[in-house]
């Protein structure tokens, strides 16, 4: 708590509160029976508190629990599919018996299975957070988690890392991921820095964009040149720029779910502003929020998620647009609720399109991203009928 | 003596452009003024200024005499609260409880949950604009005077001195533009506001403001009330000879009428 917000609190119990009672009017009625008869009225459960601010008559946190054990199915599910398939008792007796049943199923469940569903649902849910974060940032519903050149900028960095050989790892990261986190956070500065030069309102919303999709499309002809300059064997690049979960180990895990844990609390955290933000920039001003240093703080801690989830996983496309969608469309657009929901979604969705991509063709696995765009395609356009072009 | 809103000599623009000179005016608490003026002339700079949207080029903002400007952000949105032109969260499904709630942010913080009391604050703001009805309805499902309430209710909750509303009435049909100037009327009064509001259409005017500045060329011509404001002494010099002022014909304020050129 800052000082002058303490200050505020204690400034409250003086002359302010005075204003406040004023504003309550008559003080029966307004915190006590009025609200509750209201309450019962309008059909809201009596004993639940009515919140303005929070659920009210939406089930609001009772969805989310569903989902959470939605997710967790679904992981339960992955461990027990792919190219040999395990019943789910098998896959209960090998999380929960360390000693007893098959070794080989153990080797399958905890080594191969579990750490690659395990960040899936991470990537998943970092992807979702970031992307309905980033749609309330530039209030509009296209934007993904790699609206302002993350994307390319990763994949610059991982080209660059094969092309040149590059081999030097650092904080558990290995060479190509390192590359690829780099050429992420790299191409997201140049965008703010782009965008503070554009003039105008420094930081503002379209400059932003303007400049992300500027700069995304240049990297992008900068990847395609080295590919074709050094006559390098691209597949391997290419198979990562498609995203995939394949040979993810727990190292993987490890590394990445500190920086996503960060970001997916500080993003929670920013709700209210990013409810604000979404109003237009007069209103969360004249709500007193200082509009450029928590558009800031949103983007850094959304980014630092795309470049961890870029760099574990590839560039994994769809999901940061669709599980916000779908989560607006069941949770409304408050953000208390919306970024839990968006992330348990993305991780739901995740999961399973990992699994599609090692059981469809059997036994050759198929890049994830390309699932997710497959399912994901069709998935939003059917969305966007359905809501006549709306947001949500 | 009634706690005053008062502009001295203010200057106000976007960067180094200037769009208001020498500026000064004052707003008693349960009053309403109404800022008119040509398209241009700076109504909206001078609210977003009011707002603390703009850094005021020179000049000073006091409230109760105590300085708005020297007020930190959060400190300013909870003396003055304002009602942009556009309402860019029409596109944003928040439902109409959480976006009243966004007026508690500058008492409570943006990370603290709110209180029952603020909760309390909040349900009263919606009843007193009669939107208590739609609490749980997302912003995009309204109509434009159903959202227009929607956003005084917001700016109420923030339990303000000082409420700006840029342009209230336009996009609404006849009967929600007074329907809510009624609201607007009726909260200066009874909660002890002070209300600057602009308003192109010149036939609102005398219904809703206490009194009227009327603006042009980056500066104050004449402010004073309805009656005086609002005659072809006035207006003409500002908005041009095609208008015509007539007395309504039960209360004799003065109705300002648009005259054709060209037509008898």
């Amino acid at each position: 708590m800052t000082p002058s917000d303490q200050s505020h609190r204690e400034s409250e119990r003086g002359p302010d509160a005075e204003r406040t009672a004023g504003v309550t009017a008559k003080p029966g009625q307004a915190a006590g029976s009025g609200v509750e008869r209201r309450d019962a009225e309008r059909g809201v459960r009596p004993g639940g508190v009515t919140r303005p601010g929070g659920g009210r008559s939406r089930p609001a946190w009772r969805s989310l629990v569903f989902l959470a054990v939605a997710l967790l199915l679904s992981v339960w599910a992955s461990l027990s599919l792919g190219s040999s398939l395990l019943s789910p008792l098998e896959v209960w007796r090998a999380l929960v018996d360390n000693a007893g049943g098959d070794p080989l199923v153990r080797v399958i469940v905890w080594e191969l299975r579990l750490p690659r569903t395990l960040l899936a649902a991470m990537v998943g849910a970092a992807l979702a957070m970031a992307g309905a974060s980033f749609q309330a940032l530039f209030r509009n519903a296209l934007a993904d988690p790699y609206v302002i050149g993350a994307s390319s900028g990763a994949a610059l960095g991982a080209t660059l890392a094969m092309t040149l050989g590059w081999s030097v790892g650092m904080a558990g990261f290995g060479p190509l991921p390192l590359a690829a986190f780099l050429g992420a956070l790299g191409a997201v500065l140049i965008t703010l820095l782009l965008a503070e030069g554009a003039g105008g309102e420094a930081g503002s919303v379209a400059s932003l964009l303007l400049a992300g999709t500027a700069l995304g499309a240049m990297l992008s002809a900068a990847v395609s040149f080295l590919l074709v300059w050094r006559d390098q064997p691209w597949f391997q690049v290419f198979n990562w720029l498609l995203g995939s979960f394949s040979g993810r180990t727990w190292v993987h895990v490890a590394v990445g779910w500190p920086y996503l844990a960060v970001s997916a609390l500080a993003l929670w955290l920013a709700s209210r502003p990013l409810d604000a933000l979404a109003g237009g920039d007069a209103v969360a001003k004249s709500l007193g929020l200082a509009v450029r240093p928590a558009r800031l703080a949103v983007i850094a801690a959304a980014t630092l998620a795309v470049a961890v989830a870029v760099a574990v996983s590839g560039i994994i496309g769809f999901v940061g647009l669709i599980a916000p969608h779908a989560a607006r469309r069941l949770f409304g657009a408050g953000h208390r609720r919306l970024l839990p929901a968006s992330g348990l979604l993305g991780a739901i969705l995740l999961v399973w399109a990992d699994v599609g991509a090692r059981t469809v063709l059997v036994p050759v696995e198929i890049p994830v991203g390309i699932v997710t765009a497959l399912i994901g395609g069709p998935f939003f356009l059917v969305l966007l009928r359905q809501r006549g072009g709306r947001i949500a | 003596m009634r706690d005053r809103l008062t502009v001295r000599g203010l200057a106000c623009g976007y960067g180094d452009r200037r769009i208001l000179t020498d500026l000064s005016l004052d707003v008693g608490a349960g009053e309403v003024l109404a800022l008119i003026g040509p398209n241009g002339s700076g109504k909206t700079t001078l609210l977003h200024t009011l707002a603390g949207l703009l850094v005021p080029q020179a000049g000073e903002v006091e409230w109760a005499g105590r300085s708005l400007l020297a007020l930190a952000r959060r400190e300013r949105a909870r003396a003055v609260a304002l009602s942009p032109q556009r309402a860019e969260e029409a596109a944003w499904p928040l439902t109409v409880a959480e976006a009243v709630a966004l007026g508690r942010a500058p008492h409570r913080g943006w990370f603290r949950p709110l209180t029952l009391e603020d909760d309390a604050v909040v349900e009263r703001a919606m009843e007193r604009l009669g939107v208590a009805a739609l609490a749980d309805r997302l912003l995009p499902s309204l109509s434009g005077g159903e959202l227009r309430r929607v956003l005084l209710a917001r700016a109420l909750a923030q339990s303000p001195r000082v409420i700006l509303l840029d342009e209230p009435a336009s996009f609404l049909d006849l009967h929600y533009q007074a329907e809510l100037l009624g609201i607007v009327r009726r909260l200066a009064a009874e909660e002890g506001v002070a209300v600057v509001l602009t308003l192109h259409d010149l036939t609102l005017v005398s219904a809703v403001a206490d009194r009227v500045a009327l603006l042009a060329d980056g500066r104050l011509r004449a402010v004073g009330e309805p009656g005086r404001i609002l005659s072809a002494e006035h207006l003409v010099p500002v908005f041009g000879p095609h208008l015509e002022v007539l007395a309504h014909p039960r209360s004799g304020g003065p109705l300002v009428l648009p005259r054709l050129p060209g037509v008898a």
